[in-house]
């Protein structure tokens, strides 16, 4: 990331040196530092095994709102019923980790299966529904969420419906239980750090290329040769599989699941906090997250009146900023601009385009 | 390339037992007065719409399946009427996005970043910024596609065509909307496409001097039949075409001008 020796002013002090250079890797370094304040804020001594609490319905949110922004933000299909593979994926755990079938498999050696079998669901769901566009896939998805919970609630035998399963094992890893909330943290950090970093790769990849052209154009997209359908299934399974990893350890944290966790509003939530943040962006998807779940936690004392303030957050944010507090693309680095395109003849100035 | 191809839409029969070939090299052009069957035609040639009746054949392989990503594999890209881009996209990822194709897209690959994968990654990156300078459009690299001007998201749309490799690109109506100097650049444009790239051309325009000037070889279209085909030369003197674009009374005139001339003559 060199830039070429025209392109440096000739002579710059220390300090200006200094500064051009946080300002070029000013993303880089809040990323690190929201990394280090989030590994080191339960250890600080100034969190309560309340707000630590609170952390891990934000990291559990956040990863599912990192998931949900494959489907929706990358390649713009409108899904309603995402919770309903977290709902897949908690049961999974539940059935495989408890006494209701005296199963008693290790929370690590669920996730990967639980993450599989929501991505089969999701295969299996989206094949023959992903050729609907806009309105009527969000309408059919709308319908898979309100299924997986009637079966929830219904199919007793196996669920056993509204009461739930109780006694779920805690989670432990190599032998070692996790029996406080802080290890359900560092937990839940560790997954989030490999979702995130997975996700970012594949939407830096073609992949991600595919999945955005798709949302721009269709048919364009299918005439510079990408296979629309299976990627469209591909980002969907994706999404799936997310939420299907991390349902596990919402299950064994809780101890408990039942269907009133995977009702309509969740996948709203969700949805809301990947529109709110900036569909397509995970930074903004991830502070979407963090903020629904947050700003309600600091309003609790007003009681109900938090979802009115809450409302009205969301209303203004979107009235300033329709892409979200970090939309898919903000202004353009500097140095992206400056620095013409291999073996082209740029005129010397080339104006500088705010978007 | 085709044959008997034939198209219906309910009653309508918008393309009928066209026989249309497209020889390696050539610029081939298909005119018509509107409501021809031109643009069904078009998406029939690069796989968006299955033929009702009928065959293409491209490079030995049959492509009348409406299978539009794998004509597209087999070489055949196209642009279209309205430019088509990406427009949140800039115009790197618009190109980048054209080699599509030469891609590999298996999940668990990219994420390992394989070494195919990288190399793949590094041919279609060395590829986008070697057609963007081709097309002239390298300054505007980093512009999201949406904020470039019409003639270039033009020449954007041919560079994402052309990103796929194709040994044929069909052009839809690549003139329209444009003066007549744009005309005059798109004319050398595409002459050497196929002079420095060796891409065959098929060209579905209303231009008549464009269309004249650059294409070997002609086909007619009129209310979905196959009129007429051959060269420039044929196709202005035709009778069938000059009645169809300027009606009856034209070939009639046509008609009373050359007993005129007879009579001179005679």
């Amino acid at each position: 990331m060199l830039e070429s020796p025209a392109e440096t002013p000739r002579r710059e002090s220390a300090p200006a040196a200094a500064w051009r250079l946080l300002r070029r890797h000013r993303t880089r370094i809040c990323d690190a530092a929201m990394l280090i304040a989030i590994l080191v804020a339960p250890i600080s001594g100034l969190m309560t095994i309340g707000d630590v609490q609170i952390g891990i319905n934000m990291g559990l949110y956040m990863i599912l709102a990192v998931g949900l922004n494959v489907v929706v933000g990358y390649a713009g299909l409108l899904d309603l019923g995402y919770i309903a593979f977290y709902a897949i994926g908690s049961y999974t755990y539940a059935l495989l980790a408890s006494p209701q079938f005296d199963i008693h498999l290790p929370l690590l050696a669920v996730m990967p299966i639980a993450a599989l079998v929501a991505g089969l669901f999701g295969m299996a769901f989206g094949a023959p529904t992903l050729r609907l566009r806009g309105d009527y896939l969000a309408i059919v998805t709308l319908g898979f969420g309100e299924i997986v919970q009637i079966v929830a609630n219904n199919a007793t035998g196996l669920t056993n419906g509204p009461q739930g399963i109780y006694d779920i094992d805690p989670a432990s890893i190599l032998g070692i239980q996790l029996d406080d909330v802080t290890g359900y943290y560092y937990l839940i950090v560790a997954v989030g750090i490999v979702v995130v970093w997975s996700i970012s790769r594949l939407s830096r990849s073609s992949v991600g290329r595919a999945w955005e052209a798709i949302r721009e154009d269709e048919e364009a997209a299918r005439a510079a040769g990408i296979d629309t359908t299976r990627m469209k299934l591909l980002a969907f399974m994706i999404g799936a599989m997310v939420a299907g990893l991390v349902g596990p350890i919402f299950a064994a944290q809780q101890a408990f699941v039942s269907p009133v966790s995977f009702s309509l509003d969740q996948s709203i939530l969700v949805l809301a906090m990947v529109i709110l943040g900036g569909m397509g962006n995970i930074r903004g998807v991830l502070l979407g997250a963090a903020i629904l779940t947050l700003v309600p936690e600091l309003l609790r004392s007003t009681a109900a009146a938090r979802f009115v303030v809450v409302g009205a957050v969301m209303t203004l944010v979107m009235i300033l900023r329709p892409g979200g507090l970090l939309p898919r693309r903000g202004p353009a680095p500097l140095a992206e601009i400056d620095r013409p395109a291999l073996g082209s003849a740029v005129p010397a100035a080339q104006p500088f385009v705010p978007e | 390339m085709t044959r008997g191809l034939t198209r219906e839409f309910g009653g309508l029969t918008a393309v009928n037992g066209v026989d249309l070939d497209v020889r390696e090299g050539d610029i081939t052009g298909v005119i018509g007065p509107n409501g021809a069957g031109k643009s069904t035609l078009f998406s029939m040639l690069a796989g968006a719409l299955r033929p009702t009746r009928g065959e293409i054949a491209f490079r030995g392989h049959s492509i009348a399946g409406g299978d539009e990503q794998r004509a597209v594999q087999r070489g055949l890209a196209r642009t279209f009427q309205s430019t088509r881009l990406f427009p949140q996209l800039t115009t790197r990822e618009n190109v980048l996005i054209g080699c599509s194709p030469h891609l590999s897209v298996n999940p668990l690959k990219v994420l390992l970043a394989t070494r195919r994968v990288r190399a793949e990654e590094r041919a279609a990156q060395a590829r986008t910024d070697e057609l963007l300078a081709y097309l002239d459009v390298a300054h505007l690299a980093h512009r999201r596609a949406s904020e470039l001007a019409y003639g270039d998201q033009r020449r954007v749309a041919i560079a994402r065509a052309l990103a796929t490799q194709p040994t044929l690109l069909l052009l839809d109506e690549p003139a329209a909307g444009m003066n007549e100097e744009e005309t005059a650049a798109l004319r050398d444009l595409l002459l050497r496409l196929r002079g420095e790239r060796g891409v065959s051309l098929l060209i579905v325009e209303h231009d008549m001097p464009l269309v004249m000037g650059i294409c070997d070889q002609i086909t007619v279209l009129d209310h979905g039949e196959q009129i007429a085909s051959g060269n420039a030369t044929t196709i202005q003197n035709d009778p069938r075409v000059m009645e169809a674009y300027l009606g009856s009374g034209a070939s009639r005139a046509s008609r009373r001008q050359r007993r005129v001339r007879r009579l001179v003559g005679g």
